[in-house]
């Protein structure tokens, strides 16, 4: 708990280096929404890796580690990776996936090649330039903080007031294209924003893993929201939650890496959500597979009661559960469940093992017993299926036709009265 | 206007596929005489390819199934060939007329064995059928449009099958092509073969072909020629989407809900 | 003998990536294979926190597996959950990377393994780690398992070669005539993670992707025989590792770095002369 309350409240420069963090990974979290949207998720990993050898020559040039030079060397190559391989995916027949592959290594490669040399000349200033390998935002300096600060600040207010634009450029391009908008100017603007984020989050995440800043957030988003406003508030908002902890545990812990945590950190987080994450999340489906089948379960019982009713003339009778299972195959647990649920929605009265329509049930049975057999009749009329082969087919449509569709059925057959088993078909006001 | 065969070839029994639970063929029933040529016809996104693709086992069908030869189709595979429809594959992959012929001559029994000389020959003379052989040693992506057809035609005629299945074989292709083709064709049913050929051009369709299957996710008919080829058959076909289906098939991707009950 | 032992290891990597690469190249799956070189990275540390120091054979095919989970995982996110296929590349392999980072850094005393390893290997000591057999000294050892492997790779295409050719150029085919692309596509992988876990103490986790799409992607563009394609990547691929030594041993600087730029370099010049369509058949179309 001391900890924490240094963490956040001693240290003048870690208050800086905190700020610059929180502002470095949402910049990034938020261009990188509309890189995942854009499908162009690896072409983050390819620049992030090209800007390496920029780092380095910016370095040798200049013999200083001034944070803007290096920058303007990150920018520069970074924006050679995405040209070069724009140029080989155009140019030959490589594909995609190889043109990020080979930009990717060799850009790295050439990275390593510069960067030894340089360590290997004993240069003594050199020191830390191996940390944009793994980023280490713990260990900046205060000046260094305010600069990519200011910076991730400035990409962010650029983004909100070209929101509008962007999206449109993102979702639907022919339609901007049609309305007048600039977008090759604009997918350009938005390249050089991809190109600088990653040239400042390096910083705190390195090289290597710089494609989870612009990846992770977004994906995970991804699985909470469908509306754009929300998706990059809430990649924000996670990318921010693991800046934070990754730099506080490399604070607490100063041999601990701070790229990799924050990236641990973030994978968690979207992992979680993919599990969890309702519209798009598995747990979702799982979940409304769950329903249906509740469904299913209780609207064959009101079939099956009402099925009971029509042979006894009768549908105000008590029937005990040992013949609605010989009128109809089920599991007697699962009837039981099933009636429960019936109950406590009023739509059948229980008396101890047998069960009777209420008012509101028998309706509901009429109800699917009615969608049943009309959807026989169109099988049999419109999809040219004999009547033995469409009874399944109308066991499983029977729960999802809506009352819209079946007055559209309706309309179709023109009021059928007799199903392909001559049972008839019953209408509400035939009652 | 749906007629039964005793002893098909190709049986469907109510198949239905879908995507993400949409339905793309939809409770199709039909059976497919030995020795004809079999025309498909049906609008664009009617679920021809994708019905083709259910007969190969490249798509599961979410209820009913498929009978080649009386059986499943991996008692048979040899017995079919199939040509899917143009642009499903990379045609800058580094190989030669050749040697993409004689992958049709590939099985899981030879796979791991040396090609043998009667694998050659066979190739070859299915590249002189499709009157290729000057380009037998040409990369794939040096022909033309039509010439790349006929690649994938030889390399079915390479896998010697009783049934095939070719899906739009006609696109984009001349009309010397076309007709070298079609008489290619005719002469492998002469010999009993059994052709099936996803068709877009209605003026040819009679001409060509002794049955047709006619659908639009749902199977419209299935029959002799004589017997289906009319008006009426027609318009239902391409009379536009059936408004109660289409709107079900929403219902069903928008609530995951299963297609057929599970006991 | 060292600089021997040193271009004989880095002819092995590059020959053992060079053929596999190909047929990634092939069936773009690229990308994957980058992932996979970052992914077993937690595989390798495990290994070696294992067995204190030096990882055994069967300890490394142990970590080979966490490539083959890699593969697994991106499938499973892209298909079960609906994330497009980029991302989940992406999202897989960076968690697995960084996982691995920090177990280094939280073993750093137990393992004999650090950052540099990781970011661009150690090609330079491969001929201090000697194998001794009854006393015999056989060479170092990182050149046995990568001949190994080498073996394995070599067995693998000449008897899969029709299989994995099917595989890639036409699944459609391949699986209408009931051959299994599921197979084929593991069995690939669990030769790249193989590869890459062998790989990794003389170039690198990171580097392997240099080794595995640059050679490939060179011949790729300068033949359209398949055959021709694997034989030339090896070329360059050993090319550019006898390149790449004698450039770092020059200008003093990471051999393994040296190396990719090496292939760089290949890669400028098959563009330019490429037969298709390269600068000079243009100037001669011009002409
Ligand atoms: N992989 C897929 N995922 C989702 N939907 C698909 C997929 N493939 C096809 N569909 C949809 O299924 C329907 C049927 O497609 P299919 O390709 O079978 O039509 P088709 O009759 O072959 O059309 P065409 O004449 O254009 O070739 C279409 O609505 C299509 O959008
Ligand atoms: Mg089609």
């Amino acid at each position: 708990m001391e900890l924490i309350i240094d963490f956040f409240f001693k240290d003048p420069v870690v208050r800086w280096v905190l700020m610059a963090v929180i502002l470095m990974c949402a910049s990034a979290a938020i261009v990188g929404c509309f890189t995942f949207l854009r499908k162009r998720a690896l072409v983050g990993d390819a620049i992030s890796h090209a800007i390496l050898p920029g780092i380095c020559l910016a370095f040798i040039i200049a013999q200083t580690k001034n944070p803007m030079v290096l920058m303007l060397g990150a920018f520069g190559s970074g924006w050679l990776g995405l040209i070069t391989i724009d140029f080989i995916t155009n140019r030959t027949k490589l594909k995609t996936d190889a043109a990020l592959g080979l930009v990717l290594s060799v850009f790295y490669g050439f990275g390593i090649l510069l960067l030894t040399t340089i360590q290997n000349s004993g240069n003594a200033s050199q020191s830390g330039l191996d940390k944009f390998l793994f980023g280490n935002a713990a260990a900046m300096m205060q000046s260094d903080a305010i600069t990519f600060g200011l910076f991730s600040l400035v990409l962010i207010i650029l983004i909100f007031i070209l929101f509008n634009p962007l999206k449109l450029v993102t979702f639907d391009r022919n339609f901007a294209i049609s309305r007048g908008i600039p977008v090759k100017r604009l997918e350009l603007l938005l390249s050089v924003l991809t190109v600088f984020a990653i040239a400042i989050g390096i910083q705190a995440v390195g090289v290597v893993l710089m494609a989870a800043l612009l990846i992770t957030p977004a994906s995970a988003a991804r699985f909470w929201t469908h509306d754009l406003k929300w998706m990059i508030f809430l990649a924000a908002a996670f990318a921010v939650i693991s800046g934070i902890m990754g730099t506080f545990i490399s604070y607490t812990l100063p041999k601990m890496p701070t790229g990799p945590w924050i990236v641990t950190i973030l994978s968690t987080i979207a992992i979680i959500s993919i599990i969890f994450g309702f519209k798009k999340g598995i747990l979702s489906k799982v979940r409304l597979r769950r329903l249906n089948k509740k469904k299913i379960l209780r609207e064959n019982i009101l079939k099956c009661l009402y099925h009971l009713g029509e042979k006894a003339g009768n549908f105000d009778k008590f029937w005990s559960t040992w013949e609605i299972l010989e009128k109809r195959e089920m599991n007697k647990a699962q009837l039981k469940s099933g009636l429960k649920q019936l109950e406590s929605r009023n739509l059948v009265i229980l008396k101890g093992n047998a069960a009777k329509f209420s008012e509101l049930g028998k309706e509901e049975g009429r109800r699917v017993t009615k969608i049943h057999r009309l959807w026989e009749i169109y099988l049999t009329k419109y999809m040219k299926m004999a009547p033995d082969h469409v009874h399944n087919d109308a066991e499983a449509m029977e729960h999802l036709i809506t009352p819209e569709i079946e007055k559209d059925l309706e309309v179709h057959l023109k009021f059928p009265l007799i199903d392909p088993h001559d049972s008839p078909v019953p209408y509400k006001d035939l009652k | 206007m749906i007629s039964h065969v005793d002893n098909p070839v190709l049986e469907l029994h109510n198949l239905t596929v879908t995507y993400e639970n949409k339905p793309a063929v939809w409770n199709v029933d039909y059976t497919i005489p030995e020795g004809n040529l079999i025309g498909i016809v049906g609008p664009n996104g009617s679920g021809k390819t994708t019905m083709l693709k259910a007969v190969m086992g490249l798509e599961k069908p979410s209820s009913g199934y498929v009978k080649v030869f009386g059986n499943d189709l991996d008692k048979v595979r040899d017995k079919v060939a199939y040509v899917p429809q143009r642009g499903s594959v990379d045609w800058d992959f580094p190989t030669s007329v050749y040697d993409a012929v004689l992958m049709g001559r590939y099985t899981k029994q030879n796979l791991f064995k040396r090609t043998s000389k009667r694998d050659r020959e066979i190739t070859n003379d299915c590249i002189k059928k499709v009157q290729l052989e000057n380009f037998s040693k040409r990369q794939i992506s040096q022909l033309s449009g039509g010439q790349q057809q006929r690649v994938f035609i030889a390399r079915a005629l390479a896998q010697e099958a009783e049934l095939y299945l070719l899906d739009e074989p006609f696109a984009g292709v001349d009309a010397a092509t076309e007709n070298a083709i079609i008489s290619l064709l005719q002469e492998m049913k002469a010999e009993g073969k059994t052709i099936m050929v996803v068709h877009h051009d209605l003026q040819t369709a009679p001409k060509y072909f002794d049955w047709l299957v006619m659908m639009n996710t749902r199977l419209i008919a299935s029959g002799k020629i004589s017997d289906v080829f009319n008006q009426e058959l027609l318009n239902q076909t391409y009379g536009g989407r059936l408004n109660i289906l289409t709107q079900v098939g929403e219902l069903l991707k928008q609530t995951s809900h299963p297609i057929r009950e599970k006991k | 003998m060292d600089a021997f032992w040193i271009i004989l290891t880095g002819s092995l990597v590059a020959t053992c990536c060079a053929l596999l690469g190909c047929f990634l190249l092939l069936r773009k799956m690229t990308m994957v294979g980058d992932a996979i070189s970052h992914a077993v990275l937690p595989g390798i540390v495990l290994a070696y926190l294992v067995t204190a120091s030096r990882a055994s054979f069967p300890m490394l095919v142990g970590a080979a597996i966490f490539g083959v989970i890699t593969t697994i995982l991106i499938e499973l996110l892209s298909k079960k959950g609906k994330l497009q296929e980029d991302a989940a590349i992406g999202v897989s392999f960076t968690w697995l990377f960084s996982i691995g980072v920090i177990l280094i850094s939280v073993f750093a005393g137990q393992v004999d393994l650090d950052q540099d390893c990781v970011l661009y290997g150690e090609i330079a000591y491969v001929p201090l780690d000697t194998l001794y057999i009854g006393g015999n000294n056989l060479g170092p050892e990182p050149v046995w398992l990568l001949a190994i492997n080498l073996l394995i790779i070599i067995v693998f295409i000449l008897i899969g070669y029709k299989g994995l050719v099917v595989t890639s150029f036409d699944p459609i085919l391949a699986t209408s005539l009931g051959i299994s692309t599921v197979f084929w596509h593991y069995s690939l992988m669990s030769l790249v993670s193989l590869t890459t876990v062998f790989s990794f103490e003389s170039v690198g986790a990171i580097m392997v992707v240099a080794f595995l799409i640059g050679p490939p992607a060179v011949a790729y563009l300068l033949t359209e025989d398949l055959k021709t394609m694997l034989f030339l990547s090896v070329i360059f691929g050993i090319g550019a590792a006898l390149g790449g030594y004698f450039l770092a041993v020059a200008i003093d600087a990471s051999i393994a770095g040296a190396m990719a730029s090496v292939i760089g370099v290949e890669f400028i010049f098959a563009f330019i002369f490429n037969p298709r369509n390269g600068i000079l058949k243009r100037k001669k179309l011009a002409a």
